[in-house]
């Protein structure tokens, strides 16, 4: 009896923890308990207005949304029939439009960089970005086959894009902040999320994306990239989504630091 | 602490006999062994009636039995001699087709005879389904006794002996046959002394598909030309070896179906077309058929298609498919015959032959006779033969349902008078689904029997036209095929009652099972957290402690894990997700050393100064992270470099084997090595038996104090090394040995492998008894161990003698053990696996140099799942499946010099589960990471306990209640789909895996738990002891 009760209340709160931890993690990554923390920072971040984030995020998403479906659409295209046109067209469209968005984000902001640095960043980011990624869906099993080199080569450009290039644009080379956002996902600030919460996005769509691959449906869309680059373009636009509503719903830290 | 490692101990071992207790209840009622009728059908299955209790009708008839069968049951014999000619593995398809075409025209050009035959109509070829599992042992019992055995029949007799029953051949001896069996000595085990002459030759050889076949085609002139056999058997192995070595589209099997071909000419012309007075049938058929990669044992279409051909001399174009009609099919297709449109089964073989041979149908039989081999018979014959059939299967219905109402009264009203007085009860409701099947299967009799009665008037009255007669005949017979196809279906499917009170004991059984191990594990970490919590009263944020994302992922995997279970599709790819988990897991692992400061380079303290310039925040993280150890330099990259070395393994691993169904026949490196050379899959192994030797003795002479002991042990690993090399060289059949030109002697692999049984057998135990006497107590000055300061050792073997000296020990002790495994392992597996059993040591080894790190913060519960998802990862790394086809059979006779049902059952589930035990003896090389609060507890004398508790129990406790939350949701699955499709096919052998999985568990937690508590004995003995010795001794110095 003794065990049961202090167990159960234990698992009550541990799931609270999680819970708990969870709306920290979407929502407010910069509340209560690092509040003093960030209090004695040593270099306050000064973000974007609100709205310039909204307008950034609304460009990404809509150019990934064009490059995805529309312009494919366009030209008599989709992505389960010809997988590596359309993600070379999506490349086309959301590249430019990714670089050239936040790298205007950066130089006109309130401690601006300069252009050549942003967009040197960005394009360096991009083949590291590739690597990293078509490594690490090599470890989670895609075929290493030369028949699909170039549909792995494509994803891993597209997560590249999506993920690593934002963040090299608007984090340069500086590591610790990397490091913080990507492995302790606690982004300070409008910016740092509109770049985070979208990055861990397209991750976990592209995770998720690779569940239905086993199953015997014999579905052309099962193959390899193909789900995985819905999954990742999927998370990635929910990523922008929560993003975007957090900078309406929750946008105490971004006017504390406006103070 | 006494009391709470009691209490602990009594709940984890009442966690594991509930579980086990629990799944043999399920198993039972789940699976349950299939009612059949005893004894042998005789003389009384010639009357028309009931005979489900084999004392009375066996006296009655033995009374009576002066009368022959024959007379008795009116179908006069139609051959006096058999020729069973049974090619092993041969699909269907490969004879007749697929679907109406012809098979592919250089397979036809392969067996001209054969075809010239059937389209002259004097061969009639079935596609004869078999059920699965599709091997040669259950098939030919089914192809001679017509019954289709339980699932749990076929699981626990994958090699049981004679076939006891009723059967063709018995039913055939019985009747004075005199047979000779040559081929596959599978006949001889499931028939012994029935056969007068026979050759056996074995199936081990897979490689061998020459003299295997000759060895049967060598006795054909003598036999043929004897006379006094009346049964000949001829089982040709050629073909299934064909097409495990090469598969379907293998060059080999042309001229393999060409040899068949001559065998068949030469039966025929020797036995068929001049017998004269004796009529002999032939009967060409195969036991299975084969997958495009030459494999079998599941149920898709490619493995089911066996074949089953009557050759005879008299014209088998029947009564179905008129002879034009038949021409205009063979114009179709060039010539080429296809099969006959009548679908059948396997064992419609059975009462076919009984009856033309004259011979009872046996009782078990669930075929349907096939009508086409009884169109030359009266139609008063034909009539009977379908009469006799319809008995035989009717008694089956009425053991298989013994409460339905209308076969009740079919039976008490027997001997076939039934009129239409008995349609009153129809109107009854019926209760359940089985109920109204048996319903209809009985209506459907009740009307045939009508329809025989009054045809049988009608031919009595002899008065009615001949066209009339013959319409009701038609309707009689069709009535009878129409109730023997629907009965002999039902039958074969096997919906059986299932007892639900035996399931519903297990699945509560099963399930309390996990929520006590749960329980006992809450409690332990909870008296942990208490104690730190109680202990530190540190502020700061716990930033690298708190495992919110590994948290998410190991509830998360295993939610998804047991949930992928519910589909078909997840069970038989269950590698991809496995391997999909651990990936995921060793991101959480890399997120975890990316959180650490970074420094893949040695010393570089400038980066690190800078580091700390940034910001507080992070500031506060590396506080918290390192408050008790300062960073060492390169502990990051060393951990960064073995989470890498996981991965690339895991990866290289699940390339090994392409294991599950349906990309099976993808390209991987076991296939690429099959194909190439065999010397370099040879070297391989050669390879990773040098590396498992070399890392096993360091890791064993590694310590500070080379005891003799260590050496010892050592030397037996090289010894046992030595011989399985030597072993490997003389299995490998290579002309120049490695030791000179002459080949070994035929005893000498089955000594070699019981010597290194015998070596490591000693080694094994001999660490486990004496490891804990040779382990220093107290910290040794001059310890080697780099990567921890001895500062750092020092204090934990101060504070905490009793759990070092414990950790040690069974360290020491899991290093011999999985040391020995991994040799047992080189020594069973196949060459091809001696890559991933190193491959698999390796990513051991690398987890544990992860875990074992300084700056290690993970819990020891996660790191046990951690290894214990990596064993199901190398599970099916090792070409392990779902089906119960990749049970390497071969290997289980290693060593063994007869047959053990016992032995070789140990020895095929030591090689099946070669991966998930190796990583349960790898727990004993992990070590919780120790206290934070080393002063705190000390002084208050309340820690040691729990993380001793902790030691001993957590790794003992984590794989059984994982298997048991996998166990358990696969059990509801199960439940759930027992209507599914695929239950017997997919989940029903992934439930006997679940069994064996789970037996494997409880093997290494009893390992586990026996050690550890035997260790802690001996240890707080011996530490008690030296306590003592020291008190003296200062003692004696203070009188001095």
């Amino acid at each position: 009896m003794y065990i049961r009760s202090n167990s159960s209340s234990l698992v009550q709160f541990d799931c609270w923890c999680c819970v708990w931890r969870l709306l920290q993690f979407f929502a407010a990554m910069a509340d209560q308990q690092t509040a003093e923390l960030r209090n004695d920072l040593p270099r306050v971040v000064d973000g974007p207005s609100p709205i310039a984030l909204f307008l950034l995020q609304g460009l990404c998403g809509a150019a990934v949304v064009v490059g995805m479906k529309a312009l494919p659409d366009y030209y008599g295209m989709n992505l389960v029939a010809h997988p590596v046109a359309t993600i070379q067209l999506s490349l086309a469209v959301t590249l430019p439009t990714v670089i050239v968005a936040h790298s205007l984000m950066m130089v006109f902001s309130s401690s601006p960089r300069p252009a050549w640095r942003c967009i040197g960043g960005g394009l360096i980011s991009l083949p590291v970005g590739a690597l990293l990624a078509a490594l690490l869906a090599l470890a989670f099993g895609a075929p290493a086959s030369l028949q699909y080199a170039s549909g792995t080569f494509h994803w891993a450009c597209l997560m590249s894009v999506l993920v690593a290039l934002p963040a090299a644009i608007v984090l340069g080379s500086f590591w610790p902040d990397w490091q913080r956002i990507f492995a302790f996902t606690r982004p300070r600030g409008g910016m740092e999320r509109a770049i985070c919460i979208p990055a861990h996005g397209a991750v976990i769509g592209a995770w998720i994306g690779a569940f239905p691959m086993p199953l015997d449906w014999e579905r052309p869309w099962q193959e390899w990239p193909i789900s995985c680059t819905y999954g990742a373009v999927g998370g990635y636009l929910i990523g922008l989504t929560v993003s975007m509503l957090l900078l309406f719903i929750h946008p105490r830290d971004v006017r504390s630091k406006v103070d | 602490m006494g009391r709470a490692c009691g209490r602990t101990f009594a709940l984890s071992f009442l966690g594991v006999v509930l579980q086990l207790a629990g799944l043999v209840l399920f198993v039972l009622g789940f699976f349950p062994v299939k009612p059949a009728l005893t004894g042998s059908s005789g003389l009384e299955s010639a009357m028309p009636s009931c005979h489900t209790n084999p004392h009375v009708s066996d006296e009655e008839f033995s009374q009576v039995s002066r009368v022959s069968y024959q007379e008795a049951s009116g179908v006069p014999r139609q051959f006096d001699r058999l020729v069973i000619m049974i090619v092993d593995g041969m699909p269907a398809e490969f004879v007749l087709g697929r679907g109406g075409h012809p098979s592919l025209p250089e397979l036809v050009a392969a067996m001209p005879f054969t075809h010239s035959l059937i389209s002259a109509g004097k061969g009639l070829g079935y596609h004869a389904k078999a059920a699965p599992p599709t091997v040669t042992m259950p098939r030919l019992k089914a192809m001679t006794s017509g019954a289709i055995a339980g699932f749990l029949d076929v699981a626990f007799n994958f090699n049981t002996q004679a076939l006891l029953d009723d059967n063709l051949v018995d039913q055939l001896a019985r009747a004075g046959w005199k047979m000779v069996m040559l081929g596959d000595d599978t006949w001889l085990k499931l028939f012994p002394d029935k056969f007068m002459r026979y050759d056996g030759v074995n199936s081990f050889f897979v490689k061998d598909t020459v003299v295997v076949d000759h060895n049967v085609t060598r006795h054909l002139n003598v036999e043929l030309a004897a006379t006094d056999w009346d049964l000949l058997v001829l089982h040709y192995l050629g073909l299934d070896h064909v097409g495990h070595l090469g598969g379907r589209s293998s060059s080999l099997v042309a001229p393999k179906l060409k040899e068949m071909d001559d065998v068949i000419r030469r039966i025929y012309d020797k036995l068929i077309k001049t017998s004269g007075d004796r009529r002999t049938l032939l009967l060409v058929a195969s036991d299975h058929g084969m997958t495009e990669g030459g494999n079998h044992g599941g149920a898709s279409y490619q493995e089911a298609d066996a074949l089953a051909l009557f050759i005879s001399e008299s014209d088998s174009i029947n009564m179905f498919m008129d002879k034009r009609q038949h021409e205009s099919t063979l114009k179709q297709n060039k010539g080429v015959a296809t099969s006959s449109a009548w679908p059948s089964f396997q064992v419609d073989v059975v009462p076919t032959l009984a009856l033309q041979l004259g011979v009872p149908i046996p009782k078990n039989s669930v075929g349907a006779l096939l009508p086409q081999h009884f169109s030359s018979l009266t139609s008063k014959e034909q009539l009977r033969a379908l009469e006799l059939n319809a008995w035989q299967l009717f008694n089956l219905v009425h053991v298989r349902s013994p409460r339905s109402q209308c076969v009740n009264d079919l039976c008490s009203n027997t001997s076939g008078n039934v009129d239409g007085g008995s349609n009153s009860d129809f109107s009854m409701s019926w209760r359940t689904e089985k109920d109204k099947e048996v319903e209809v299967f009985c209506k459907l009799f009740m009307q045939a029997i009508q329809l025989h009665s009054s045809w049988r008037h009608m031919d009595n009255d002899s008065v009615i036209s001949e066209a009339k007669g013959f319409s009701e005949f038609e309707a009689a017979r069709d009535a009878y095929l129409k109730m023997l196809k629907s009965t002999s279906e039902w039958l074969a499917k096997g919906t059986t009652e299932k007892n639900i009170l035996l399931l519903l004991c297990g699945g509560i059984l099963m399930l309390l099972s996990p929520v006590i191990l749960f329980s006992t594990l809450l409690s332990i970490c909870e008296a942990k957290s208490e104690r730190n919590q109680l202990k530190i009263n540190s502020p700061n944020v716990d930033a690298s402690g708190d495992f919110l994302f590994e948290k998410l992922i190991v509830i998360g995997g295993v939610c998804i894990h047991a949930g992928s279970l519910a589909s078909s599709s997840f069970v038989e790819e269950e590698q991809y997700t496995y391997h999909f988990l651990v990936s995921t897991l060793c991101i959480a692992l890399f997120r975890h050393v990316l959180q650490q400061p970074f420094q893949l380079l040695p010393g570089s303290s400038q980066r690190r100064a800078q580091a700390n310039d940034y910001g507080k925040f992070s500031d506060s993280i590396q506080r918290a992270t390192f408050t008790k150890v300062s960073s060492g330099d390169g502990d990051n990259a060393a951990r960064f470099l073995a989470v890498s070395v996981i991965l690339l393994s895991g990866r290289i691993i699940r390339a090994w084997h392409r294991s599950g169904v349906n990309w099976a026949h993808l390209p991987d490196i076991a296939k690429w090595l099959d194909a190439n050379d065999v010397q370099i899959s040879t070297a391989l192994r050669y390879t990773a038996l040098l590396f498992t030797t070399t890392s096993s003795c360091l890791f064993i002479l590694k310590s500070s104090r080379r005891h003799l002991l260590r050496k010892l042990i050592a030397c037996c690993l090289c010894l046992s090394a030595t011989l399985i090399f030597v072993y490997v060289d003389s299995e490998s059949h290579q002309v120049p040995t490695l030791f000179g030109t002459t080949s070994y002697p035929e005893q000498v692999p089955t000594l070699l492998a019981r010597s290194v049984f015998l070596i490591l057998g000693v080694t094994a135990a001999l660490a486990v008894t004496l490891m804990p006497w040779i382990e220093p107590l107290q910290f040794d000055e001059d310890t080697k161990t780099a990567s921890y300061p001895s500062q750092e050792i020092k204090r934990m073997w101060v504070d905490f003698p009793l759990e070092t000296g414990i950790t040690s020990a069974l360290q020491s002790t899991g290093q011999v053990l999985i040391s020995c495994w991994c040799l047992l392992q080189l020594l069973l597996q196949q060459t091809v696996n001696a890559g991933p059993v190193a491959l698999l040591l390796i990513q051991l080894l690398a987890t544990v140099t992860f875990f074992r790190r300084r700056s290690n913060r993970y819990e020891l519960w996660f790191q046990v799942l951690a290894l214990q998802w990596m064993g199901g990862s190398g599970h099916f790394g090792l070409g392990n499946s779902n089906t119960l086809a990749t049970v390497d059979v071969a290997g289980a006779y290693i060593g063994l010099s007869s047959h053990s049902t016992i032995l070789s059952g140990l020895l095929a589930f030591i090689i099946t589960y070669a991966s998930p035990f190796l990583f349960l003896l790898g727990m004993m090389l992990l070590q919780s990471p120790v206290p934070k609060s080393i002063e705190a507890h000390t002084f208050q004398g309340l820690g040691p306990s729990s993380w001793l508790l902790e030691i001993l129990a957590v790794p003992c406790i984590v794989p059984v209640a994982l298997n048991g939350i996998i166990m358990v949701a696969f059990t509801a699955i199960l439940t759930v789909m027992q209507d599914h499709l695929f239950v017997w096919s997919v989940f029903s052998p992934k439930y006997l895996y679940v069994c064996a999985a789970t037996v494997c568990t409880a093997i290494g937690a009893f390992v586990y738990a026996s050690t550890s508590i035997y260790y802690n004995f001996i240890i707080s003995r011996r530490s008690h002891h030296l306590e003592l010795k020291k008190t003296k001794f200062q003692s004696s110095k203070k009188t001095l």
